[in-house]
């Protein structure tokens, strides 16, 4: 990352110049972003997500290969080795990993990935679906810098326990089937919820963030429980 | 309903052999098969309605029977069809997860919340903050317990690893919220085509947990042509698979214990797999 950031520095100073070594540094650089390795947070080729670019085309969300020294090993015995990226599309770099949290290994075959894109492109809801449920991380851009907005959790198989009054054994899932921006100050996420030991039952629930007095406060706005 | 008569074969046929045996009519054995004897009961059913006795389950026949009580079969001969991809499902299979050391059909950690250690576990069985574990006796002792929604609704031991659809050995969908909303019940038999193998197979709808319905068991995958040997890597990733749901098609919820059972019904009910016309 170090040496990207380098390579970064030397672009700007030498690309203005018309000089052969700045020729040389652009032409090096190019080759190593078209390579993948980007300038900025990560370096390693990144796979840009289809369906997930923001209404403007400036950005999209990227699964990009994490620096060798970054990669651990989790207790099955994976590499984590990618993660879940912002990337700059003009010109295409790195700008924010979601997440460390959604780090996970190339060889596997979750996570799944969405995007959620305010209208004006300027908020982001990244939806990651794992085997068993999904998450959501929110970003707006300000002052050019992609900050994560503190956006309280939800579990909508845990709202479903507690809505059918269900106790231990309890197998299931969730999934975020969709989110929408209203605005940049509302945040519409609906989740499916299924429960799969006896009774089975599943749960349409709508929340939505809300915006206001400097904090984001999640509530419910529907919830539809349904039985086979 | 579809209009039956001799000949026709199938578990609506079954149906209305039950009606008629429950007006003493005799047509035989509800087998599903509308032999003479079924055509015989059926005439004297329209003769007592003041219908013409030609034998033949129609529309007026059918609205005689219903005012009398009979519920018809649902019309399995409405399919729905979706084409997705398909990502691996191995939930319900004995050897899913288990304890460290012991190999399984998929990643302990794809069983929590998350896919972190801290996460919740909702992928098997847990009971009291311990996964329930596999006795003697069942599939793979020590092992844990993963569900489906679909289950043996007649085995009431909720950690009899043989009361779900075991992806292993059954070819099951996971059902797609379209196909919910269009009546289709878990339990359903569908029909799977890979456009990529130009194969099909026979299924059911065995679990729920992917509105898109982009998700199958290890062995309708592996009956379909792909290479797949477990639920830790690789999935089908472009919309190459054919689903074709048939509502009703299981009315009575009937658990099938192999593969051989749904297509032996599927072939009964005479539902069609085939897909030539998307080539």
């Amino acid at each position: 990352m170090t040496f990207a950031i380098l390579v970064g520095g030397l672009i700007q100073r030498f690309v203005p110049t018309r000089h052969g070594i700045g020729s040389w540094v652009w032409l090096f650089a190019l080759s190593l972003i078209s390579n993948g390795l980007a300038v900025g947070i990560s370096s390693g080729p990144c796979r840009i997500l289809p369906g997930t670019g923001s209404p403007n085309g400036k950005f999209a969300l990227a699964v990009c290969k994490l620096d060798k020294k970054d990669w651990r090993t989790n207790s099955d015995g994976l590499t984590l080795d990618e993660s879940l990226f912002i990337i700059g599309l003009k010109p295409r770099r790195t700008l924010q990993e979601i997440s460390e949290s959604y780090r996970h290994s190339s060889s596997a075959s979750w996570p799944k990935y969405k995007a959620a894109w305010s209208a004006d492109s300027s908020h982001l809801a990244a939806i990651v679906r794992f085997r068993r449920n999904s998450e959501l991380t929110g970003y707006a851009l300000t002052n050019g810098q992609w900050a994560r907005l503190n956006l309280p959790s939800f579990d909508p198989i845990e709202d479903m326990k507690t809505v059918l009054k269900r106790e231990e054994p309890i197998t299931g899932e969730s999934e975020i089937v969709a989110a929408k921006w209203h605005g940049v100050l509302e945040l519409r996420v609906q989740a499916e919820a299924y429960i799969k030991t006896e009774p089975t039952a599943e749960m349409t629930v709508t929340y939505a963030y809300n915006f206001g007095q400097g904090e984001w406060k999640l509530k419910v706005v529907d919830r539809r429980t349904r039985n086979e | 309903m579809r209009v039956i008569q001799l000949g026709s074969v199938g578990s609506d046929v079954a149906n209305w052999q039950n009606f008629l045996g429950t007006r003493d009519l005799s047509p035989g054995r509800s087998d599903g098969e509308f032999d003479i004897d079924t055509k015989t009961a059926t005439e004297s059913f329209q003769e007592e309605a003041g219908l013409e006795a030609d034998g033949i389950v129609g529309r007026d026949t059918l609205a005689a029977a219903v005012a009398l009580g009979f519920q018809p079969a649902p019309d399995i001969s409405k399919t729905l069809e979706i084409k997705v991809p398909m990502d691996i499902d191995v939930d319900g299979a004995p050897n899913a997860y288990g304890p460290p050391g012991k190999p399984t059909l998929d990643f302990e950690l794809n069983a929590h919340e998350g896919a972190t250690s801290s996460g919740t576990i909702v992928g098997y069985i847990v009971i009291r903050g311990r996964p329930a574990i596999q006795q003697d006796g069942d599939p793979f002792p020590g092992y844990f317990i993963s569900t489906t929604a679909f289950q043996d609704l007649k085995n009431p031991n909720s950690l009899d690893p043989r009361k779900y659809v075991d992806a292993s050995k059954i070819n099951y969908v996971v059902r797609a919220h379209i196909a919910e909303v269009n009546g289709v019940h878990l339990g359903d038999i569908v029909a799977v085509h890979s456009l990529r193998h130009n194969s099909s197979v026979f299924g059911i709808v065995g679990d729920t947990g992917h509105s898109s319905g982009a998700e199958g068991s290890l062995a309708l995958l592996q009956a379909l042509g792909y290479p797949f040997t477990s639920g830790k890597t690789g999935s089908v990733d472009e919309p190459e698979i054919i689903v074709r749901y048939f509502p009703g098609s299981n009315p009575d919820r009937h658990f099938f214990r192999d593969q051989a059972q749904i297509d032996s019904e599927a072939n009964d009910l005479r539902l069609s797999k085939d897909f030539s016309a998307h080539h």
